[in-house]
């Protein structure tokens, strides 16, 4: 029955839909984990003996991971470890395509043959026969987030119904828990790191039947925040699913989603879960973060000024918190971007004035177009070409370089290249990509945007053809084949900032919704 | 369509000189440019734009040729004839030097730039060419219109004489045909009886040659206008007559469109009168109008002088008009407007001044309408004057204006794509939220077979749908490609682009070649053997099937035609393409599921069968010829076909009623023939395969019928290929879009049941109706239609000196594209209730229903009809109104549409509106029947303009308490204000009443604007409103509590006040006290003072275990939780008890001083022994009943009270099960001393504070109300919350009060018996 009915599995989604209808029972205000505590409590009052049932061996690592970021009291025997590393490998198995693993390089879709057969999202895989539940991840507002920003995520778990199936039977899930963390990857060759404190691994030698969400994963974990129980014990009856919703604010002052030549910093939200005597399966979700500086100094100044004394009055202030961060953000980013003002810059090489160049600001949010024009009629030397690139430069900080000196690495985001032998007057409009990467700085990189210009100028002044007014004879000019050129460029440092993360979600490289089949 | 995209590019002559350029020529490849000056003839390149060779005349023979006019180009670029003033016509031979280039960069030796690719000089460079000229001729007349025809050269003199000059020979084979020998009529039938010119000195003012009509049209010197052709194949004064314009007598200039056979006639009123010849008759035909309307342009529309030029698109899409005053407009082949530079920013700077309009001496549309070329007449003017540098002089008036235009205009296979894709000279344009909406599942399958491409489930329907469509329109920000430049650079231009159905690929065509790009990888694919690029010539269009790209092509190096297709994912290398051969050249291609549709240069069509090959590591597709269609008899030329299509489109719909699965087959051919839509249907009359023994390949070879004219005018045709149940008459209808005339929609009519269709009833319907935008992509599910428009951006005021007035930026806005959206579907509802095709539409609205604007339609529709007829001057014989109000009536959100549209309409139209759709009293009350309350107070100020105040005042009421009564503290506040309003108002002028009947009154109409403006304005700015609410409000005893006593005086406030104090008084009755403390906050009602009157009577409590409990719930306060008690588990119970004990010990002694004031307090008092017996009990009961604070002394008595909340609560299960019995155990555990419990993990310290405490809000909420009740004296509600709260200061404080202050004995009695009551209640009730 397995990975049959494709069909017939989408209704059970979709009933998720992107709306989340039943909120975990867990989570009465979607954060705080409250009253099923008390079963955990009823079993092991002050951390007793218990009865190694299976189900409740996986209850140890929820208790565990419930902590804020600690690890787990578990390993309650040899059975529970055991199983868990062969979940490691068995991990990369089917469901690797989907996650989206290694440092968020998506998988190459394989177009026209898997999800021509599905509706996409639905993406259900061979699973073992007689069980499988689907656990569908959607962040539904899309894959682009602020930094400080609250991310909601819709985890929907379903029990396909298959009609294949005779022994149509209840799922169990021992526990999920979900988890958001920022990996840190740098290149061998031009960062070099300071020997890690190994924290991680520490983690990860105690025990491994604890959820590590970045077990798998290249690189570092800088950031992670505090692992948040989705339930324990669900029952899932055939064809029926559950909806919960994750919410958790991302820190303000993380890096970056970033994707360079030497470091990378790649969020993700990993989901953990764990069916009864199986190893724990991750579903991970990669998000991008924006990260807009001096957010932080500016978050809700007016907040204390209006906060209301009448406690009865701020009903919808939690709600409101998140959107007017996204709202401030946007108010900031226009204030900063908005305004316009002519820079004109004279360009002459050694033989003289070539032409001007004239931009209107400076300042720019990732996905406007970066406008500038050229007066090439008051210039002493022809120029025949002109490109301008517009270009990140990527640089280590001078501590953690690999060799001393290496150079910064230039990428090259839009370039326009124009012919202007015989123009007077022309103009560019660059896109600045609406999936690059504000620039930024944190203490091993820094990314910085500029324009990058090279010219095309003739060796001989232009002097004008003068046509004499009374000529003897008629005249036919015609241009001359070869003129001796130099090249030179220049470098026009300008500022780009993120813009409103939904607006980026349009085009993120990034799928909002992401499945496994456990 | 062709949209203006940035600042032109101003050209510089290298060339010193004082002549300023009058006219510009593109010979037929549009590669070069002929530039005209009085005494110069210059040619340009296009790419790069640069001077190639100039020829100066000398002066002597300058002055006897007189200033150069007009330029004509031989077919083969060889030759240019050029007219002088003097009558005289100068023939330059062009003699090309092969392989010799201009401007070739040299670098300096060493450099990195060395070009090393071999062909960089023919890509990057200029042709040389020199200009020899090579004849005069005289024709002694001045010359008025130069035309090349075919191998000849037709010019037109002003002595009335038309010239065939032959290229080659020139002298040889000129003719003369004098134009009063040509016959001319009214059409071609009766050209027998033509008369002719009749005058001696007519003669033809302009003049162009239609290949496709084979004739040219022309205006004459007297304004009239007409087309002349040869009636057999020589071209002689006998052999030719002409047909009039009936109604054209102004003509200045004229324009052929040679694709859409239309004669676009300019006249000296600015209009343009668009032509076309009637093909039975012969007859001219006016097809459409160009003009500017008073509504958009109100100061130029009259004012533009005469049209001075027009010049269509090289793809003939769009012609750009010029008039005598200046400025640009474009238009799309059938009237559609797109841009305008006469108005907006073009005509003004932003400081509101007005600008000069730019006037237009000659244009010229550079290859594939990219760029066009423009030769400035103010420039040549202000030449002269301007002689204040050097630089001015060079000048040049040449401006490149620069153009994107959709894919469609090139590659109409686009068109059964629902995205809009835009192409730039080096960049594409994609509407954005293309990539995301691929991910979500409603747009997933790509795969062939004949499963809805959406599979949507049904309940996603609505939640899904809004999603996708916020991500479509949710901002106007375009996804820029630019075009990998490797390709750009040696295939320029750009002719055809496609993208996939799911908007991640994208393909693009240049001169050889393509090249494709992935969204998702952001990567493109060049050929990898250039070769194989420069080897290939796509001639039909490019189209995606599903990863497979598929496209026509001439093989240079095999020398024929080729169908091709190639797998994206695969290297683009032909050993990976899948090849066919084609008869002839192909000349359209598109894709319709798996079968690929060629139209051939022989006039057929040919439909293919696609299949992908089994995956292998490579997999392929394969093609095999399905059919073929001759379509010489109906089509005159090949080139008149716009598009071709295979569609699923029928007229018999009854069969695919019955047979659904048939709904998505291939049915029929469209056929674009010049803008008329002709439908080819498959014969199914014949006899019938059953399907059984009907193979794929049997069914596809059924005959088609004869073709059948759907619709005249067409620019672009919208099907799909899609099925949905659902919404049947979306996706099966046709949609086209007509130009200036809109769109039309050919809708299929189902009928209601199954049962068969009337036979009166036509199963489909032509259905025109107007959009604002010009359509580029239709949206079948979402009921949308997508387009683009030209926006603009001021820089000029940036540029504040004076010596910039003449940059570009100054002189022109910047202009951009934005992405618009339009919904249809009032228009087509009302169209179909016109036609009473109620039914229909009831259908075909429920199908939509679930769309996030739906309402939205509703409201469009109701308040179209209402302010047509309503304000119709005469009475009309059969309104629709009441048909579109009742059909609203069918949907539930019919009060809300209804009010919405009142309030957007003028009062005095609303009489007739609620003759239409009902008493306004009654709906209100409707509304509060449905508990609508936000509609209802919209229709209450309908009531109060159209009723006597009384009755407003009286639903005002009425909704105000409605109001309180569910916490809509938004509207109440709104109710208070408009309430307080109606009073003032009324008390000091009473309104003239309006009566029901006429709303002529104007001093009730003046009175309403003032309320609704109020009103309304309040509404919108309603958040600043709230903010301003919450800061003032949020005292209850600040300044807004006087504001209320302070106006008290008036009887209104009295009024308000008085119903404010009722429902304070029956929420505190009913013991709601978080709904009282909403209600105040929000109200800004003064709680204290109140309060402090009700002390003795609402403020009482009554009953203090209803009230405990009461609180419990409202504050989601969880009832304190207990020590198993001994009787369940003595164990456990011991257990624990001793570590509670030490803790109980240390809080004790901290606390010391409250146990003594409790003491004394308690003892003072006259307490019931029962109650008092011991200290320790005391001290028990109040901790557990406010146990929560830092001190923890109170776990013993707290098991009585647990017990009773389960009971109470009824969730009594087995004692030992109960997770909460369990859990209280650890509520003892005080997380203040978290060193004594060292045993328990911080875990339990969080379950424990949990568990036993409500939400932070909840405690803030209710200490706040202590604070009031505190504040008023309400001792009684003091000591609940005290034991809510579980803090013994609090009931410690209001003892102290009591005995402090006087308090009256009946607040103490009335204690004493409450806390008695919950005592009895904590002991018994379990």
């Amino acid at each position: 029955m397995a990975g049959a009915e494709p069909g017939r599995a989408a209704p059970g989604h979709s009933r998720a839909g992107p709306k989340i209808r039943e909120r975990s029972r867990t989570f009465p205000n979607g954060a705080e984990w409250s009253p099923s505590l008390s079963e955990r409590r009823r079993r092991f009052p002050n951390g007793a003996e218990w009865s190694p049932s299976l189900s409740e061996r996986a209850r140890v690592a929820v208790s565990a991971a419930e902590g804020p970021c600690v690890p787990p009291v578990s390993e309650r025997g040899p059975r529970a470890g055991r199983a868990v590393s062969a979940g490691t490998g068995l991990w990369g198995g089917p469901a690797a395509g989907s996650l989206g693993s290694r440092l968020g390089r998506r998988p190459a879709r394989t177009p026209g043959s898997l999800p021509a057969r599905l509706p996409a999202g639905v993406q259900v895989r061979a699973a073992p026969a007689g069980a499988m539940i689907e656990v569908l991840a959607q962040l539904s507002r899309g894959p682009v987030f602020l930094a400080g920003e609250m991310l909601e995520c819709g985890i929907v778990f379903t029990n396909p119904l298959s009609a294949t199936s005779t022994s149509a039977s209840s799922e169990m899930l021992a526990w999920a828990s979900a988890q958001i963390h920022c990996q840190f990857h740098s290149s061998e060759n031009r960062v070099a790191l300071p020997p890690s404190d190994d924290s991680k691994h520490d983690v990860q030698a105690e025990n491994e039947t604890v959820f590590v969400p970045n077990r798998g994963e290249r690189g570092q974990c800088i950031l992670s925040t505090p692992p948040k129980i989705l339930f324990c014990d669900l029952r899932l009856d055939p064809g029926e699913s559950k909806s919960y919703s994750y919410c958790e604010t991302l820190p303000v002052d993380g890096p970056p989603s970033f994707r360079g030549q030497s470091v990378k910093y790649v969020y993700k939200l990993t989901i953990g879960c764990q069916r009864v005597n199986s190893p724990i399966k991750l579903l991970r979700v990669p998000f991008r973060v924006l990260v807009l500086h001096g957010l932080k100094d500016y978050q809700f100044p007016q907040d204390e000024v209006v906060a209301p004394s009448n406690p009865f009055l701020e009903e919808e202030e939690g709600v409101k918190k998140d959107s007017r961060l996204a709202d401030l953000a946007t108010e900031l980013l226009m204030a900063a971007t908005s305004r316009r003002s002519l820079h004109v810059y004279n360009i002459s090489n050694t033989r003289g004035k070539v032409g001007m160049f004239g931009i209107f600001k400076t300042v720019y949010k990732i996905g406007e177009d970066i406008l500038g024009t050229f007066n090439f009629s008051e210039g002493d030397i022809p120029c025949l070409q002109y490109s301008v690139s517009l270009q990140t430069e990527e640089s280590i900080q001078e501590e953690f370089q690999r060799r001393h000196g290496q150079p910064v690495s230039y990428s090259t985001h839009a370039r326009h290249q124009e012919s202007c032998l015989h123009t007077a007057r022309s103009s560019f409009s660059l896109p600045i990509p609406l999936s690059s990467t504000p620039g930024f700085t944190t203490n091993i990189v820094s990314l910085k945007w500029r324009l990058h210009f090279e010219f095309v100028t003739s060796r001989e002044s232009g002097e004008a053809h003068t046509v004499p007014e009374n000529q003897s004879e008629t005249i036919t000019w015609t241009g001359v084949e070869q003129i001796e050129v130099d090249t030179f460029s220049w470098d026009l440092p300008i500022k780009v900032l993120p813009t409103n993360p939904v607006l980026a979600s349009y085009v993120s490289q990034f799928s909002s919704t992401n499945s496994i089949t456990i | 369509m062709y949209f203006l995209s940035g600042w032109p590019k101003r050209l510089r002559c290298p060339l010193e000189t004082l002549e300023q350029p009058l006219h510009i020529q593109t010979d037929p490849q549009r590669a070069f440019f002929a530039v005209l000056a009085p005494s110069q003839l210059s040619i340009w390149y296009s790419r790069p734009s640069v001077l190639i060779v100039s020829y100066k005349e000398l002066s002597k023979p300058a002055s006897q040729f007189g200033p150069y006019k007009q330029a004509e180009w031989r077919p083969d670029s060889t030759m240019i004839a050029v007219s002088t003033a003097n009558g005289y016509i100068l023939f330059f031979d062009i003699p090309s030097s092969r392989d010799k280039y201009l401007y070739e960069p040299v670098y300096p030796k060493g450099s990195p730039h060395v070009k090393g690719t071999p062909r960089y000089k023919e890509e990057q460079c200029a042709p040389s060419l020199n200009l020899e000229m090579k004849k005069v001729l005289d024709l002694q007349a001045s010359i008025t219109s130069l035309q090349s025809m075919l191998e000849d050269l037709l010019v037109a003199t002003a002595d009335g004489l038309l010239h065939l000059i032959h290229w080659d020979g020139m002298t040889n084979g000129r003719k003369a045909i004098n134009l009063s020998t040509v016959p001319f009529s009214v059409d071609l039938q009766s050209s027998r009886a033509g008369s002719f010119l009749g005058f001696e000195d007519i003669h033809i003012r302009d003049m162009e040659y239609c290949a496709t009509l084979d004739g040219f049209a022309a205006v004459f010197n007297d304004g009239r206008v007409g087309f002349i052709t040869p009636i057999s194949s020589r071209f002689t004064a006998e052999q030719l007559r002409g047909v009039w314009a009936q109604d054209v007598f102004d003509g200045t200039c004229v324009a052929v469109n040679n694709k859409y056979r239309l004669m676009a006639f300019g006249c000296a009123n600015g209009s343009v009168q668009v032509y076309t010849i009637d093909n039975s008759t012969g007859a001219m035909q006016l097809s459409h109008k160009l003009e500017l309307t008073p509504k958009q342009y109100p100061d130029i529309w009259n004012k533009t002088g005469p049209v001075k030029l027009m010049r269509w698109s090289p793809d003939n899409c769009v012609v750009m008009v010029t008039w005598e005053c200046g400025g640009l407009s474009l238009w799309s082949v059938f009237g559609a407007q797109l841009i305008c530079t006469l108005g907006g920013d073009f005509a003004y700077r932003s400081d509101g001044t007005k600008k000069d309009p730019l006037k237009i001496s000659s244009m010229s549309w550079g290859s594939e309408g990219y760029h066009l070329w423009v030769i400035d007449g103010n420039c040549s003017l202000n030449a002269g004057c301007d002689i204040d540098t050097k630089n001015e002089a060079h000048q040049l008036g040449i401006l490149q204006f620069q153009f994107i235009k959709s894919a469609l205009t090139a590659n109409t296979c686009m068109s059964n794509q629902e995205q809009v894709l835009l192409q730039g000279e080096d960049r594409l344009y994609l509407n954005c939220g293309d990539a995301a909406q691929a991910q979500n599942p409603r747009s997933a399958s790509a795969h062939s077979d004949h499963k809805p491409i959406r599979e949507r489930g049904p309940f996603l329907e609505g939640s899904l749908d809004s999603q996708g469509l916020s991500t479509l329109l949710g901002h106007r920000h375009w996804h820029v490609v630019q075009i990998h430049s490797t390709y750009l650079e040696s295939n320029w231009p750009i002719r055809f682009s496609a993208i996939d159905k799911l908007g991640q690929n994208v393909a693009v065509v240049g001169k050889f070649g393509f090249a494709h790009y992935s969204l998702l990888t952001k990567k493109w694919k060049l050929f990898g053997n250039i070769t194989q690029e420069q080897n290939m010539i796509v001639t039909g269009g490019i189209a995606w099937w599903n990863d497979f790209i598929v496209l026509a092509c001439y093989n240079l190096s095999d020398r024929q035609e080729e169908l091709r297709i190639y797998l994206r994912t695969s290297n683009l290398d032909n050993a990976f393409a899948h090849v066919t051969k084609v008869q002839a050249e192909t000349l359209l291609l598109s894709v319709f599921r798996d079968i690929v549709i060629l139209f051939r240069a022989d006039c057929s069509i040919c439909l293919y069968s696609i299949e992908r090959q089994p995956d292998g590591p490579n997999p392929t597709a394969s093609i095999q010829v399905l059919q073929e269609v001759s379509m010489s008899r109906y089509i005159p030329h090949p080139f008149l076909v716009v598009s071709v299509t295979l569609t699923s489109v029928r007229t018999e719909t009854g069969i695919s009623l019955k047979m659904p699965q048939q709904a998505c087959e291939a049915e029929s051919i469209m056929l674009n023939l010049a803008g008329q839509l002709i439908m080819v249907q498959r014969d199914r009359s014949g006899p019938q395969i059953r399907e059984k023994d009907s193979s794929p390949n049997q069914r596809k070879l059924l005959p088609f019928c004869a073709p059948v004219v759907l619709a005249q005018s067409v620019e672009n045709v919208w099907t799909t290929c899609r099925a949905n149940k659902q919404k049947r008459h979306l996706l099966e209808a046709l949609w086209l879009s007509c130009g200036g005339s809109g769109m039309k929609v050919w809708l299929p009519l189902f009928p209601r049941d199954h049962r068969k269709p009337h036979s009166f009833l036509s199963r489909r319907i032509m259905l025109p109706f107007h959009i604002n935008i010009y359509p580029l992509a239709v949206l079948f599910e979402d009921a949308l239609v997508l387009g683009a428009v030209n926006d603009t951006v001021l820089y000029d005021c940036l540029y504040t000196h004076s010596s910039a007035r003449q940059h570009l930026e100054v002189l022109f806005p910047f202009c951009i594209v934005e992405r618009t959206s339009q919904i249809y579907l009032h228009h087509i509802l009302r169209q179909l209730l016109v036609r009473n095709l109620g039914e229909q539409a009831l259908l075909l609205a429920h199908s939509c229903a679930t769309l996030p604007y739906f309402p939205h339609v509703l409201e469009l529709m109701l308040h179209e009809v209402l302010e047509e007829e309503a304000t119709s001057r005469e009475p009309i014989p059969d309104p629709l109104l009441p048909t579109v109000a009742k059909f609203i009536t069918e949907f539930p959100l019919f009060l809300q549409t209804v009010v919405h549209c009142a309030r957007k309409t003028e009062y005095a139209l609303w009489n007739y509106l609620f003759a239409a759709v009902g008493n306004p009293k009654d709906l209100f009350e409707e509304c509060l029947m449905a508990q609508d309350l936000d509609t209802a107070a919209s229709y209450l100020i309908i009531l109060q303009n159209m009723e006597v105040p009384a009755v407003s005042r009286q639903h005002a009421t009425l909704l105000f308490n409605t109001a309180l009564e569910q916490g809509k503290w938004d509207l109440c506040r709104h109710m208070i204000r408009f309430l307080k309003a109606i009073g003032s108002g009324e008390s000091e002028t009473p309104p003239p009443t309006p009566t029901t009947q006429e709303p002529s009154s104007t001093g009730g109409f003046e009175f309403f604007r003032h309320r609704s403006i109020s009103l309304s304005q309040s509404a919108e700015n309603l958040p600043a409103n709230k903010f301003n609410l919450q800061k003032t409000l949020s005292m209850p005893s600040g300044p807004s509590g006087k504001r209320w006593s302070k106006d008290s005086d008036c009887a209104e406030n009295m009024y308000i006040d008085m119903m404010l104090w009722r429902h304070a008084r029956r929420l505190l009755e009913e013991i709601r006290l978080k709904d009282l403390g909403c209600f105040a906050a929000q109200l800004g009602f003064e709680l204290i003072g109140w309060l402090c009157k009700e002390r003795a009577r609402a403020a009482r409590v009554e009953d203090f275990v209803i009230a405990l409990k009461r609180l419990h719930k409202d504050f989601l306060w969880p009832f304190p939780v207990i020590p198993a008690c001994s009787v369940n588990s003595p164990f456990k119970n011991g257990k624990y008890k001793t570590a509670v004990g030490e803790q109980l010990l240390k809080s004790q002694s901290a606390d010391s001083f409250l146990n003594v004031e409790m003491d004394t307090g308690v003892s003072s008092a006259p307490q019931s022994h029962s109650w008092l017996s011991t200290i320790n009990s005391s001290q028990r009961e109040m901790d557990t009943v406010s146990s929560h604070g830092p001190h923890m002394q109170d776990a013993f008595l707290s098991p009585l009270l647990n017990k009773g909340d389960e009971c109470s609560i009824g969730s009594a299960t087995d004692l030992t099960e109960t997770s909460s019995i369990v859990d209280g155990d650890w509520t003892m555990v005080d997380e203040n001393i978290s060193t004594l419990s060292l045993t328990q993990s911080e875990l339990e310290h969080i379950s424990l504070e949990l568990a036993s405490k409500g939400p932070h809000k909840s405690q803030v909420q209710l200490r706040y109300l202590l604070h009031i009740f505190m504040e008023a004296g309400c001792l009684d509600w003091c000591i609940i919350i005290g034991l809510i709260l579980r803090e013994s200061s609090i009931i410690n404080q209001v003892l102290i009060i009591l005995q402090s202050s006087d308090a009256d004995g009946e607040i103490w009695q009335n204690i004493k018996t409450g806390l008695h009551a919950v005592d009895r209640w904590a002991s018994t009730d379990w």
